[in-house]
């Protein structure tokens, strides 16, 4: 593993409206990566997480695979097993359709960096995941 | 005959000296009694060499003190019993010349004898004990030699505890015996999930033993060395009559693969130290054949993904387009890098229908570039299948922006494709320039205006295709002039790093087009390939690269 391309996962709890938990990412995302946030995100939808903030603040890069990982993550906070992200097949029909205009509604993006806030906007996924500058806005409106 | 509370020598005086010697100790010294009996009787009380004439009722009379060296004397008999290793072997009997009482000189030869027979029977027990210890490591070697035959060619990991499970059963005797491996190999403790991967004994006994040894082998693999455990000194919450438990780790230096462990019951002797030693041994062999068995796995492995990664690279490179179209008044050129493992590229021309046809030339060009998340073979499946619906559609003469809508709709309906798709679908009208676009969720392409002298990107909000139900891209058109390049790429330009870590980048991108804007297609994509490459300084690509370039002649 190259020295660049290192991430951490820091979890915490927070009670605003409803429990959120917020997944605070640090480093670069890509493929190196990208399972273990999606195995995260499972291990905390199984401990009974049902809004997910995803602090993307201290996250200086994002690569396509990383956009993976937030797809797969909002399926698993809708309930849903996302698809094998290495092979590709399976059967059930998860797709995150969006809700209230076409948002995820329990899954949501912190602050991120301009690098990823641009990989986030040319991908599209800006009009299905909310993206929020600051976490009290990201609080209030779970 | 032999002394109360001292314990016989274990091996019979006759299998430490021969009589034949003995009989010619006692005869030289014989000599030195004359007329005298000289006899040397084992501690059984049998005559070994010297004069027959002793009579066993003579002979058992004497009942040797305690002391070593000291001689007695009973009815005109001198007894000097001997000892080696202050165990009784024997005595050194001798009486004198018809009745006469035995004087100082039969105690001082007997004394003599006693101490050359004594010194004969250490050398005969120092030889015995080296060729024993000779005979236990020749069939330790001999062992160790069957196993590393047996379990050595072993390759199959789930193989392994049984084999050598087997092997310890037949050296060593055990009531009860298992392999316990951890699920996951750990760096230096034994923490960690524990399972059976093989055993004998009653299952009930097995379960006992595998609990009761779990502290035996922590300490076991925290030292690396094996240990006995006496259960009987530990309350069991199940009697299952165990008295000693041997556990020897299974470890290799980097890390703690499971341990061997035995148990005996309690009316069985306890495991010893050269048990342990041997068992060790086994536990050993055991981890080195379990880490080939794994580090041979692993290059299975690798080998199937090098040969899935090569057939997912020819299918891909069979989709990619054979040459550059070629139309009066435009350049294109085009180059596909691949990094070390596929990464799903796609770039295509697609000669539009039109109505006019400009001396057989495209008067409407389709052009398309994507990258499909993934590797491998059903990346290289999905592009194929992903470039076959955008030719599709953009044959039927469908909108960019309906491409996109329809292509995505038909990956989200197909579902065997767990994969997304970023795609830039552009229709060129080769006659005036006009370009139509939309874009699903793609890196957006420089333009680089002549007039004007000016870069900007053909922004299009989108959304990647496969990912969501519905998606709704927005169409936009322009007009390239004389002179004007388009240059449409793949992540893996904008993403590619030097050795420091950094990315190349959009605006470098940029940069490189300016500064060539003038040049053919041709040679702008190299000064882009050559820019990359004198920016990544030898980092090899971690993602194909996909670049083309089109350019309207002035």
């Amino acid at each position: 593993m190259k020295a660049w391309n290192q991430m951490a996962i820091v979890i915490h709890q927070v009670q605003a409206r409803v429990p959120v938990t917020i997944m605070q990412l640090h480093g670069e995302l890509d493929a190196s990566h990208y399972l273990d946030v999606i195995a995260q995100a499972r291990e905390l939808y199984a401990a009974g997480t049902r809004h997910l903030l995803l602090d993307l603040s201290d996250l200086s890069f994002m690569a396509s695979s990383g956009l993976v990982a937030l797809h797969s993550i909002a399926l698993i906070m809708r309930g849903r097993e996302p698809p094998d992200p290495e092979h590709g097949r399976k059967a059930s029909p998860p797709r995150a359709k969006g809700v209230e205009g076409g948002l995820v509604a329990n899954c949501k993006i912190l602050n991120p960096q301009p690098p990823v806030s641009w990989a986030l906007e040319v991908s599209g996924f800006k009009a299905f995941l909310e993206v929020c500058a600051d976490l009290e806005t990201a609080l209030a409106s779970f | 005959m032999a002394p109360q509370n001292v314990p016989p020598l274990e091996v019979p005086l006759h299998r430490l000296v021969k009589r034949q010697e003995a009989a010619a100790l006692l005869a030289e010294f014989g000599t030195l009694l004359p007329g005298g009996h000289l006899a040397l009787i084992g501690a059984d009380g049998r005559v070994y060499a010297g004069s027959a004439e002793w009579k066993r009722a003579e002979l058992q009379r004497w009942q040797p003190q305690a002391g070593e060296g000291q001689s007695t004397c009973a009815g005109g008999v001198v007894f000097q019993p001997v000892f080696v290793q202050s165990r009784y072997v024997g005595a050194l009997v001798a009486r004198a010349e018809g009745d006469a009482s035995p004087g100082p000189l039969v105690e001082r030869t007997l004394r003599c004898l006693q101490t050359s027979l004594t010194l004969l029977l250490h050398q005969a027990l120092e030889t015995r004990d080296v060729v024993s210890e000779t005979l236990a490591r020749y069939r330790e070697i001999n062992l160790l030699y069957r196993i590393g035959e047996t379990i050595g060619h072993c390759l199959e990991a789930e193989e392994i505890p049984r084999l050598v499970l087997g092997e310890v059963h037949r050296i060593i005797e055990a009531d009860v015996g298992a392999v316990i491996m951890l699920a996951v190999p750990v760096t230096g403790t034994s923490e960690g999930v524990r399972s059976i991967a093989a055993s004998f004994g009653a299952d009930e006994t097995v379960c006992v033993l595998h609990e009761a040894s779990r502290a035996a082998m922590e300490r076991a693999c925290d030292t690396g060395q094996p240990i006995i455990v006496d259960l009987t000194c530990f309350p069991q919450p199940v009697d299952t009559g165990l008295g000693t438990v041997l556990c020897a780790p299974i470890k290799t230096p980097e890390h703690t693969l499971g341990a061997l462990v035995l148990g005996r019951f309690r009316e069985q002797p306890e495991f010893t130290a050269g048990d342990g030693k041997l068992v060790m041994a086994l536990a050993h062999q055991a981890a080195i054949s379990l880490e080939t068995a794994r580090l041979h796995q692993e290059e299975v492995q690798q080998q199937r993904l090098a040969e899935e990664l090569e057939i997912g690279r020819t299918i891909q490179l069979s989709l990619l387009p054979a040459s550059c179209p070629v139309v009066s008044g435009w350049e294109f050129a085009a180059t596909y890098r691949p990094a070390r493992q596929v990464g799903g590229d796609l770039y295509d021309f697609i000669q539009l229908p039109t109505d006019v046809l400009i001396r057989d030339e495209p008067g409407l060009l389709g052009m398309v570039i994507a990258d499909v998340t993934g590797k491998g073979i059903p990346a290289a499946l999905f592009m194929a299948f992903s470039r076959t619906v955008i030719r599709s559609e953009a044959m039927n003469g469908r909108s960019p922006a309906t491409i996109m809508q329809r292509t995505n709709r038909l990956i989200v309906q197909d579902m065997r494709y767990r994969l997304f798709l970023s795609a830039f679908y552009a229709a060129l009208d080769t006659r005036s320039g006009h370009l139509t676009y939309a874009n699903g969720g793609h890196n957006w392409p420089l333009w680089y205006q002549a007039d004007g002298n000016a870069t900007r990107w053909l922004a299009a909000p989108g959304c990647v295709l496969g990912a969501f139900e519905e998606v709704e891209p927005e169409e936009r058109a322009v007009a390239i002039g004389p002179g004007d390049v388009l240059v449409f790429y793949t992540d893996g330009v904008t993403e590619a790093r030097n050795p420091e870590g950094g990315l190349f980048g959009e605006e470098r991108l940029k940069a490189t087009v300016e500064a060539h804007a003038d040049a053919s297609a041709q040679e702008l994509q190299e000064a882009i390939l050559a820019a990359v490459e004198e920016f990544t300084d030898g980092t090899s690509l971690s993602d194909d690269l996909t670049l083309f370039v089109v350019k309207r002649q002035a």
